[in-house]
């Protein structure tokens, strides 16, 4: 059956060294998962992946996969052929025929040699393969440092012919670095932290907290279609809806008023910590930015980070707004996070918060405040959203079934 | 036809808590309200019996052209003008952009004032106005008022045009135009220059006793869907045709108003005002009044005046933000507005009414009740209860 056949280059992984194969099973499989159901298989060659997909599916998934995940530096279309210079040149032309060379005015040829046994040298095989550039387009010029159009030729096990070379998101394969969980606000930063986690190949599920109705279903639609969204970068991703309008309304009525935001991050970090401990996590990650707001100042990401019990990951916490709002429009995400749905009530929102907590006594405050009952209490209401890596709904599930699962596998287990 | 009943079962908003085994009962009617059956009967009766063009020469065209021209003095005798007054429009959004539009012809801009209260659909014209080289200035609605000495002291010889709602959408007080055309008409023969005095009218129609002609309303506009009729129809009364509209398109309504009728909708338009004469307010003065009774001694407020208002709309405020009082009414099966629906497209500004007319405090917190003959005394009650739990 004809196949679509497409090179990609891995970057970092061709560093790794006795680890390699796994980071490199890993970004296979990453790959495949994202064409399913159509059928894929890949071939591992010296920095490179050959992939071959069913020609039923469309071109534009494949596009789609290859340039949100991460491991990829760059990807082509390519063209194979049996390693016979007659063919190679043949194959050439025609794969120069169908592009378009509509204002470009200079080109270069890069060959490979990787198989030694092949009779021709890299330079020579350059030569004649710009004698057919030339035939083709007899206006082109040669320009070895900033060409329009590259001609790329690898002689490997077979001969590998591409034109354009696209840019992969790099980094490494989501599934290599554990497993964490994202607390999804609504806002520009946390998908951006998530693509920034999951850049360096940590597998991400969302957290939010939804405070019906001081928050609106808006709000809530508007977090689903941002994990959707990232859900491709992420490999796939699993939302989890925490009702916390009762935890939220024990704040406001018991905390100091100057605290409320930091009594609520604080119990955000407990809550998040059972779900990370009966996930079998490793991290808590957010989208705090070193003071931008104040419960993001030293001190008072000192005491969030006290109450938690495992890692907490701030990736974006050295860069300004304008570089997370470029790579939140880059990975799509900017214009839904700017939707006006507000992700916390402003009756939740002291005029005046502290931004130089005192850690003994915020944590004296907060335990004063019962919030363990609140906390019980939303992760049985909490509702888990899952999301494929192509972004699509695959079910939904309760959180409280889960763990009574779960203890009941632990308990048959003893 | 499909009964009226099963419409209404087929409607998702009115049935959405349905679904959760509970009535809804809607109490927005000053955002839209249902079209009456005998409205939609005449939609669907004309559209399949009175396709023809009315422009069109041959007799079905003629007999189309008979059946607006039928609509259109069944509409003026129920607003006590002539004929000849009242031209169909797409909406009151559309009758005021034809007003204000016919401003930007003028060689020399002079000055418009514009009441603190107006809808958008008034409002949104003055930063064009502005920009045209027009002045642009607000009149104080102290309390939800337009007082005609207030009127009086900034009317100046520049004055082209004056835009006062007959009644507020938000608050539903009842402005006195009898009051302020008086006071237009003395500083018109002081300054010797014609001054136009529009009202947009669209909440005063079957709500209030509104004739223009009596109160000397130079203009006026009103909307089809807020009285039981259907949407994308309205009325633009004008009490000489001689504007200077910007596009006359093919001619129809006079050349005030281009392109093919919407029959249709006219006709149902025509239909829902004859029925307002058959309305009976008493039911909904019982309603309001259940509600401003039972809310005093509460921690709600009420904002909507005791005098000079309408009784189907009545604001109120609640401690909590409109948005969120707004979404616990709804669970428990109470639509009500926040403001002014149009307004709640963009933040911030359905709270802009609430703060002209001084009630600053509770601007953020307002919430708009606003009632239909369609609504019962069970339901107000069971409104009340609602909102006396929040």
């Amino acid at each position: 059956m004809p196949k679509h056949l497409y090179l990609i280059k891995e970057g970092e992984i061709s560093l790794k060294g006795l680890n390699r194969g796994l980071f490199e099973k890993r970004l296979k499989n990453n790959i495949k998962d994202k064409l399913r159901p159509y059928h894929s298989t890949t071939q591992r060659q010296k920095g490179r992946i050959f992939l071959f997909v069913d020609e039923e599916c469309p071109r534009e998934r494949i596009e789609k996969a290859l340039s949100t995940t991460f491991g990829i530096v760059g990807w082509a279309e390519a063209v194979m052929c049996e390693k016979r210079l007659e063919t190679i040149l043949e194959k050439a032309k025609e794969l120069l025929e169908k592009f378009d060379a509509t204002g470009i005015r200079t080109f270069k040829v890069v060959a490979r040699r990787e198989d030694k046994s092949f009779p021709y040298h890299s330079y020579d095989m350059a030569c004649r393969l710009a004698e057919v550039v030339h035939e083709v387009f007899p206006s082109l010029e040669v320009d070895l440092k900033r060409p329009g159009l590259v001609l790329h030729l690898e002689i490997r096990n077979q001969a590998f012919l591409y034109t354009s070379d696209n840019p992969g998101p790099r980094g490494l394969p989501v599934g290599t670095a554990g497993r964490g969980m994202l607390l999804l606000s609504g806002g520009i930063d946390s998908p951006v932290a998530a693509y920034e986690m999951a850049k360096r190949g940590v597998k991400l599920d969302c957290l939010y907290f939804h405070a019906y109705p001081y928050t609106s279903d808006e709000a809530l639609e508007k977090v689903k279609t941002l994990a959707r969204t990232i859900a491709p970068y992420l490999n796939g991703t699993r939302l989890f809806v925490v009702p916390f309008t009762e935890g939220q309304l024990n704040i406001r009525d018991k905390a100091h008023e100057d605290a409320t935001t930091l009594m609520f991050r604080a119990s955000m970090m407990k809550l998040t910590s059972q779900v990370v401990r009966t996930e079998g996590m490793e991290c808590i990650v957010t989208g705090e930015a070193l003071s931008q707001v104040a419960s993001q100042t030293l001190p008072a990401m000192a005491f969030t980070d006290s109450m938690a019990e495992y890692l907490v990951l701030r990736p974006l916490v050295g860069f300004d707004k304008e570089e997370i709002i470029g790579i939140a429009r880059r990975i799509g995400t900017y214009e839904t996070s700017i939707l006006p749905y507000e992700d916390c009530c402003v009756i939740f929102s002291p005029k005046h918060p502290v931004t130089n907590p005192d850690k003994a006594q915020m944590t004296a405050h907060y335990e004063s405040l019962g919030m363990e009952e609140f906390i019980h209490r939303a992760l049985q209401e909490t509702v888990i959203y899952s999301y494929d890596a192509n972004g699509e709904s695959t079910g939904t599930w309760s959180f409280a079934d889960r763990m009574a699962k779960m203890q009941e596998d632990c308990g048959s287990l003893r | 036809m499909i009964a009226h009943k099963t419409l209404l079962c087929l409607c998702p908003l009115l049935d959405r808590i349905g679904s959760m085994q509970r009535k809804t009962c809607y109490f927005d009617n000053a955002a839209t309200t249902l079209i009456s059956p005998q409205a939609l009967r005449t939609y669907e009766e004309t559209a399949l019996m009175h396709m023809a063009n009315p422009s069109a020469s041959y007799a079905a065209g003629r007999e189309s052209h008979r059946l607006l021209e039928s609509a259109r003095a069944s509409v003026a005798e129920v607003l006590g003008v002539k004929s000849s007054n009242i031209f169909f429009t797409s909406g009151a959004t559309e009758s005021i952009g034809i007003v204000m539009s016919s401003l930007l012809w003028a060689k020399t801009p002079g000055e418009v004032l514009i009441s603190a209260i107006e809808h958008e659909a008034v409002g949104a014209w003055a930063a064009i106005l502005k920009e045209k080289g027009w002045t642009v200035r607000t009149i104080p609605a102290r309390g939800g008022f337009i007082r005609p000495e207030t009127l009086e002291g900034m009317l100046t010889k520049s004055t082209r045009l004056v835009a006062v709602m007959a009644v507020n959408n938000v608050l539903g007080t009842i402005q006195d135009m009898k009051g302020l055309s008086e006071v237009i008409r003395r500083k018109e023969s002081e300054f010797g220059r014609r001054i136009f005095l529009f009202s947009d009218s669209v909440q005063a129609l079957g709500k209030t006793d509104f004739t223009p002609g009596r109160l000397d309303i130079d203009g006026a506009s009103f909307s089809g869907h807020k009285i039981h009729g259907p949407r994308g129809v309205g009325i633009l009364y004008l009490s000489t045709p001689r504007i200077q509209v910007l596009s006359h398109g093919g001619g129809q309504e006079g050349g005030v108003r281009g392109g093919t009728e919407n029959l249709p909708a006219i006709a149902a338009l025509a239909v829902a005002c004859r029925q307002l004469a058959d309305r009976n307010t008493s039911h909904i003065v019982q309603m309001n009044r259940l509600i401003r009774d039972g809310l005093s001694g509460t921690d709600k407020t009420v904002l909507s005046p005791e005098h000079d208002t309408t009784p189907y709309i009545l604001s109120i405020a609640t401690h909590l933000p409109s948005e969120v009082a707004l979404r616990m009414l709804q669970d428990k099966g109470y639509l009500v507005s926040s403001g002014s629906a149009c307004s709640n497209n963009a933040r911030g500004k359905a709270e802009s009414v609430y703060r002209a007319c001084g009630f600053d405090r509770y601007a953020s917190g307002a919430l708009r009740i606003s009632f239909s003959h369609d609504n019962t005394l069970e339901e107000a009650q069971g409104l009340l209860e609602a909102l006396r739990e929040l």
